[in-house]
């Protein structure tokens, strides 16, 4: 199989299994995409869901242009992206057109509640693997903590978290100021 | 009308920075303000589609999209939303390995890493709160599947069609408990 069908089928994949949204599609693309075919090093996944993060747009529609566009151009930035959103695309229209039907009844509703715990799971393991690229020093172990309080307690929006973290970088890491 | 509808949707996705749910209250208002939707249906489409795999921006397109001009703008909708992401992306990709060498750019990105496991906790924490965590089968579930996938090597779909089960369980066995989670429920 060439590269480019390997990728398109596991997009297709991905999106199908995206459940919870942005953060819990973070597993899976971080699985396949860096420990299980080494597309790209774990470090530059940390920076595409920092960019991400600070581009419009779901976080799994950007990281699937990216990881496309880094293996094999903008074609297969763009196909990656469609593979994507395809099943939740026709999932949603399904819905649309017969929800009526969907709306009480008890197991998809059941699957739903199962689902969403499980994608907290999740999240706590894609955060693991991130963690581990993303101290190097006690500095950044500072910056953890400056961005914790930003969001927790004064609720800054995530794109100037990650701003403000960035520009800390620059300080500390660049030295402009030393 | 199609026009409209992807050049509406197209601002949506433009404006969507950081994920789901900051662009709701922009999608409402340009719907709203063009009474293609109602609120209620706008929300309504927003909690139908929440549960389903995808991003919300993409779900919640392809559902108004559809109720709007049926299949075709259902199209019109996504192809709108998800076209900015495109274009910024593939500029920013174009560029990115020319930029890493800059140490500017490395020092960022450097800076940038922790936030991003800041971000991650927080974004548990809040999905914590919509599922129920305090609830011990819930807890239960999530630290199983975090077991599971990391420390397992259990496939993703697996875990993911096994939660779906358990979860379809739970509701055939204890209705009444789920019942009171949708009462107390939804926190978006």
């Amino acid at each position: 199989m060439d590269l480019l069908t390997k990728l398109c089928l596991f997009f297709l994949k991905a999106g199908a299994f995206s459940f919870g949204g942005g953060y819990g599609v973070l597993y899976m693309l971080q699985n396949e995409i860096v420990y299980k075919n080494r597309w790209i090093s774990a470090r530059d996944f940390v920076d595409v869901v920092a960019i991400a993060e600070m581009t419009p747009g779901p976080i799994a529609v950007n990281a699937s242009t990216f990881v496309g566009y880094t293996l094999l151009g903008p074609l297969a930035g763009i196909l990656a992206t469609l593979c994507i959103v395809a099943v939740p695309f026709v999932l949603s229209l399904s819905v649309s057109i017969f929800y009526q039907k969907f709306k009480n009844n008890c197991d998809v509703r059941g699957a739903l509640k199962g689902i969403r715990p499980a994608v907290v799971g999740l999240i706590a393991a894609v955060s693991l693997g991130i963690a581990e690229v993303s101290f190097p020093d006690g500095l950044s172990v500072g910056i953890f903590v400056l961005g914790a309080v930003l969001l927790f307690r004064w609720k800054v929006h995530p794109i100037f978290v990650m701003m403000i973290s960035g520009l800390t970088g620059i300080v500390v890491y660049a030295g402009i100021w030393g | 009308m199609l026009w409209n509808i992807f050049q509406t949707f197209f601002r949506v996705g433009l404006f969507t920075i950081g994920g789901g749910y900051a662009m709701l209250p922009v999608l409402q208002e340009e719907l709203t303000k063009r009474c293609w939707l109602t609120d209620e249906e706008c929300l309504d489409a927003i909690s139908l589609v929440n549960g389903l795999p995808g991003p919300l921006v993409v779900n919640g397109a392809a559902f108004m999209g559809y109720k709007m001009k049926g299949v075709a703008g259902a199209f019109a909708a996504v192809f709108g939303a998800i076209m900015p992401s495109i274009i910024v992306i593939l500029i920013i990709a174009s560029i990115f390995s020319d930029l890493t060498s800059h140490p500017w750019v490395r020092a960022f990105f450097a800076g940038a890493r922790p936030a991003v496991c800041a971000l991650l906790l927080y974004s548990m924490v809040r999905m914590g709160r919509s599922a129920h965590l305090q609830r011990w089968y819930n807890a239960l579930m999530a630290v199983a599947a975090l077991l599971a996938v990391r420390f397992f090597g259990v496939p993703h779909a697996i875990m993911i069609l096994s939660a779906a089960l358990i979860g379809i369980l739970i509701c055939r066995i204890r209705p009444e408990e789920q019942a009171e989670e949708d009462e107390h429920g939804s926190s978006h």
